[in-house]
């Protein structure tokens, strides 16, 4: 039960959405409420405006000639049964469908929210960074474009001003072939503690987004330069990852010691996983 | 597998028909407590202490008072009316400088742990009760609070309970021959230790209390999620200043239950105060963090166990101390008492040295919860056993087999007293192994010996005493049932037991229908009404067959006599030839009848003085069950027996660890349960399925967690992790039957074995798995984290 009153509205137009948050600082966006909502039951979140996305045009899934933009609004379900991400980020399309909850949370969840929300430990922040996905956002200043990388400042903290507002998170088309993603949890019910979203283009370019282990996703990398043979890649990259990780996240269901010990052998599968799968 | 003594529950009464209200649940139409409120209920929000302890000073609610929709605000002045809530389960011995139990609904001057209710708002809604604890002004001051239960015996340390001048709240040592002879016999000496983390019950509903005060009959009635609809009224009335009579309490079904809902929440008492104050139903419904916040299991334990090279096991030696918080109305404080009570096992062991203490913290009063301590007391042994298993290098299960009772032994004693009364521990074993597949699992694990992920096998006995029948408990040794033939020729059955979801009302109406020779679909089973139902325990301790189904049984046996001489009336037919068979009077060798056993109720009712000559109306009877395996008169050790059953499992499993991550997947599950008679052999396989995944829940993931200050992080199910449907191999369950000589059915409990099991056999299994650092493993539950830490 949400304890504190608030104000709700669902409005219908962008701009009428841009106005509400204008001069806010404590207005939420909400998207499929699977978190919003559980922590406004908790009294986590107190807020004195709540405002429902479900009547914007955010929803949609639509191509753009580098990629394709994915409304904020849209949900797993809907992502991940996009024809357009599967041709075109076959990772996300992937990471959709695995989601923790089944499908009466990926029918109402949305990915820009979890990027919104930027728990350390879920799927999308890591994912949508090893995409080199740039996040759009919208408020009564205009719309401006942030790259995922540096939309995700922290832990539950991001780029996003209070008055604005996440409007779609463009994926770019890209040369990778083939994806890894290994996502480690305790157990199904579990969030995840630290997962791994790894492209690669079969000539030994890598790249890995780790998520979970810090409190904010990180990029491990391994460019080919002409000439030079990749050699044990999956096992540099674990090792580089592990080094990376200089301050580790810490929640209730993980220390950050553990994460520091799991992160190598997550990462290391991620990238055999991508190498050892067959080419898009 | 061997049916070994006669079958002396009629044989029609059993088989695997589904529960008479399945229709109910499998159309979504059983109705909860939450879903009985009454027009014009109130809702109640509790402020709970943010401290672990602290000083009221002050108290301001003027501003909640006067918020939207608020009918009142309630502190602990307002109820100084009222007398403590009685102890369900009172203190047994002395112990210097305990004090009396938190028997209060609200805090006073002084709180003594996070969680505890000091504010009740009473509004229109639970939204407008909930917004408006936010305007209620408290000024703490906080004090020294006791956290670590290990400082709870240090010289000087904080006493927890307000009153009280020691953290004992009860200890016990038991002592059978001489440990320490043992040690000097023994070739191998093995210790290790187990903490065991707090863990909780986590029913999908929630505790929910709605109290009534009807004004004309000047009656206050409790509808709500409770075990014991007896015991609760019983606190009501003591707490309220009532006489009993003035006191309902109702408990329609439950959305689960494993032990929370046992009588002893402050809030059961408080709906019904507050009822009687405002003249108005309220209602109190907890919220997801309230129901994670009743912890129990935390126990810390350090045994030896001594053996011969050639592994038979001389002597076992467990001290052990749990934390029990403060001490509220409920029992689940006495939990670790039967921990103690359980060792060792199974097992053959001639000298055994149990220490038991358990001590108070400022942490929430223990809620019980299935297993009641056995689990742990299992699990204990389990790992003893293992460690040794490994020490000597011996196949655990050779090691097993070499130690267990042997069948023609029983009755057997535990070092505690309790009379083991009949089994068959190593055909359950024989059977285990082949069920299981031990040997084909062993050649697997084999193979996988060098890869990342490896194999792990456990094995676990687990001994699960039952029918708990504690002096001084109210009520206890005892269940009592009415079976009544209705002037329609129905059967109605009200029995003091109730039911949790368990399907307990099918098998006893299996036992009446088998009894009166009737239709089971004809029996109407009445549970959890007090103005109703004979005084009984509810459900706790598998007791809802053992007990209330026995009691039926004899009830039944009584009015088929009364039925039958009415018949012998009706007929003009001696009686020695009647019997009832499908609703049928049958006479023996003569024509079959045409008069039904309708007729004959209907008959009495109307034609009494000639039909029901010879007996008495109406056509119901009432008939009690006692155990006869228990004793109450201390023995020359000053000990008494309490438990008169013992259904036992033996379980086995395989598991795959990863080496790199810590994190396990279960591949394999197999049981065998004797629990001796069984009436619905499906239901009895559904609890021991349901059982054996809390064990494992507990084992693997599920973990009330604190932060430095004592505050719970464990408010949802992210936080605590159950175990899900995936997450859980098939269970394999093979029964054995092994009667109980002791019960007229041949009945033992069901219900609640399998919860040790499932414990054990993943703590088993994992440490396997770990291979050269099993040692290291001394926490439960086996978490990755804790995995990770063991093999680095």
């Amino acid at each position: 039960m949400i304890a504190h009153p608030f104000q709700y509205a669902a409005p219908d137009t962008l701009d009428a959405a841009f106005a509400m948050l204008a001069g806010r600082s404590d207005a939420r966006v909400l998207g499929g409420g699977t978190v919003l909502v559980a922590l406004m039951g908790l009294g986590d979140v107190q807020t004195s405006l709540v405002l429902d996305t479900r009547n914007l045009p955010l929803s949609g899934i639509q191509p753009r000639h580098d990629g394709v933009s994915i409304g904020a609004a849209a949900s797993y379900n809907a992502i991940e049964g996009s024809p357009l991400v599967r041709d075109t980020a076959p990772l996300l399309a992937h990471v959709c469908r695995q989601i923790t909850g089944g499908r009466q949370i990926t029918n109402q969840a949305t990915a820009g929210g979890a990027a919104c929300y930027s728990n350390p430990a879920s799927d999308i922040p890591a994912c949508i960074v090893a995409l080199n996905a740039c996040m759009r956002l919208g408020s009564v200043a205009g719309v401006r474009a942030v790259p995922a990388a540096e939309f995700f400042t922290g832990a539950f903290k991001t780029d996003r001003r209070d008055d604005e507002m996440l409007l779609e998170i463009v994926v770019p088309a890209s040369n990778w072939t083939r994806f890894g993603y290994i996502k480690q949890k305790h157990a199904t019910s579990s969030w995840p503690i630290v997962t791994a979203a790894c492209l690669a283009d079969g000539e030994g370019n890598i790249r890995v987004a780790v998520g979970g282990a810090a409190s904010r996703p990180y990029i491990v990398e391994i460019l080919v330069r002409e000439g030079e043979l990749p050699s044990d890649s999956a096992r540099r990259i674990g090792e580089r990852a592990r080094e990376m990780l200089t301050e580790p996240w810490s929640d209730a269901l993980a220390p950050a010691q553990y994460r520091q010990r799991i992160v190598r052998p997550v990462v290391e599968r991620a990238v055999k996983q991508a190498l050892d799968g067959q080419p898009l | 597998m061997p049916i070994s003594a006669e079958h002396k529950a009629r044989k029609d009464a059993s088989g695997s028909i589904p529960r008479i209200d399945a229709h109910r649940y499998v159309n979504g139409k059983p109705v909860y407590t939450a879903d009985l409120l009454p027009l014009g209920c109130l809702h109640v929000a509790l402020l709970r202490s943010p401290h672990p302890r602290a000083h009221i000073m002050r108290m301001d609610v003027t501003r909640a008072k006067a918020a939207p929709d608020v009918v009142a605000v309630v502190t602990a002045t307002d109820l100084s009316d009222m007398a403590p809530i009685p102890a369900a389960l009172p203190f047994r011995g002395d112990v210097q400088g305990r004090g009396a139990i938190m028997g209060r609904c609200l805090a006073g001057d002084e709180v003594c742990y996070i969680g505890q209710p000091v504010v009740a708002v009473v509004a229109g809604s639970v939204h407008a009760a909930q917004a408006a604890l936010a305007l209620i002004y408290v000024e703490y001051q906080p004090c020294p609070a006791l956290l670590d239960f290990h400082e709870a015996q240090d010289e000087g340390a904080v006493a927890a309970h307000p009153g009280w001048t020691t953290n004992v709240v009860a200890s016990d040592e038991i002592g059978r021959g001489d440990f320490d002879e043992a040690c000097r016999m023994a070739d191998v000496v093995v210790c290790g230790e187990l903490d065991f983390a707090p863990s909780t019950t986590a029913p999908m509903e929630p505790c929910s209390f709605t109290g009534a005060w009807d004004a004309s009959l000047e009656r206050v009635s409790l509808i709500g999620t409770l075990q014991n609809p007896h015991t609760t009224r019983w606190m009501i009335a003591t707490a309220l200043r009532m006489p009993e009579a003035a006191v309902r309490v109702v408990a329609p079904p439950l959305g689960g239950s494993f032990g929370l809902k046992m009588a002893g929440h402050p809030e059961e008492v408080l709906v019904c105060a507050l009822a009687r104050h405002l003249k108005r139903p309220v209602n109190f419904t907890e919220e997801r963090w309230e129901t994670l916040l009743a912890p129990c299991r935390r126990q810390t334990h350090s045994f030896q166990i001594a053996a011969t090279r050639d592994g038979r096991i001389l002597g076992f030696a467990d001290r052990f101390v749990a934390d029990v918080g403060i001490t509220g109305p409920g029992n689940g404080w006495s939990m670790p008492l039967v921990t103690a009570a359980v060792f060792p096992t199974v097992y053959d062991v001639e000298h055994c040295r149990i220490s038991a203490t358990l001590v108070a913290t400022n942490s929430m009063p223990w809620q019980p919860i299935r297993g009641y301590g056995k689990e742990i007391g299992n699990a204990v042994m389990e790992r003893a056993v293992d460690l040794l298993a490994a020490r000597l290098a011996l196949d655990p299960i050779a090691l097993r087999r070499k130690n267990l009772i042997s069948a023609d032994a029983f009755p057997v004693k535990l070092a505690s007293g309790l009379n083991l009364d009949s089994g068959d521990y190593a055909t359950a074993l024989k059977a285990l192994i082949e069920l299981f597949g031990y040997d084909a699992w062993r050649a697997r694990q084999a193979e996988k010996k060098h890869s990342d992920k490896v194999i792990g096998i456990g094995i676990a006995f687990e001994l699960t005493p039952e029918g708990g029948a504690r002096p001084g408990a109210f009520p206890s040794g005892f269940e009592t049932a009415t079976v009544k033939l209705m002037p329609g020729g129905g059967v109605q059955v009200l029995v003091g037991v109730t039911s949790p979801g368990s399907g307990n009302e099918t098998g006893i109406a299996q036992l009446v229908a088998a009894e009166l020779g009737v239709d089971v679909k004809s029996i109407q089973v009445v549970q959890g009404d007090t103005d109703v139902t004979p005084v009984g325990t509810g459900h706790a301790s598998s007791r809802a067959m053992l007990y209330g189904g026995t009691a039926a049984v004899l009830a039944a046996r009584d009015l088929r006599a009364k039925i039958l001489i009415c018949a012998a009336n009706i007929l003009n037919r001696p009686i020695e030839g009647l019997h009832i068979e499908a609703g049928v009077i049958v006479d023996a060798g003569v024509r079959p009848q045409a008069l039904t056993i309708v007729d004959v109720a209907h008959q009495a009712h109307t034609n009494p003085i000639i039909v029901a000559k010879g007996t008495e109306l109406p056509l119901e009877a009432t008939r009690s069950f006692q155990p006869i395996n228990v004793s109450v008169v201390p023995d020359d050790k000053g000990r008494i027996a309490t438990y008169s059953s013992f259904p036992y499992s033996v379980h086995a499993a395989a598991i795959e660890l990863d080496r790199c991550t810590g994190s396990v997947k279960i591949l394999d599950y197999a049981c065998v349960h004797d629990c001796g008679v069984m009436i619905n052999p499906m239901l009895v396989t559904g609890q021991l399925k349901g059982a054996i995944v809390m064990g494992i829940g507990a084992a693997l993931w599920e973990e009330l967690t604190y932060d430095a200050a004592g505050r719970p992080l464990s408010r949802r199910f992210k936080e605590y992790l159950l175990p899900r449907a995936i997450d859980l191999p098939d269970i394999r369950v093979g029964h054995m039957s092994t009667p109980s000589p002791y019960h007229p059915l041949g009945l033992k409990g069901a219900g609640e074995s399998g919860v040790g099991g499932g414990l054990a056999v993943m703590l088993s299994a994992v440490a396997d798995a770990l291979g050269e650092r099993r040692d290291a493993l001394t926490r439960c539950p086996a978490t990755p984290p804790t995995l990770l830490d063991a093999m680095a």
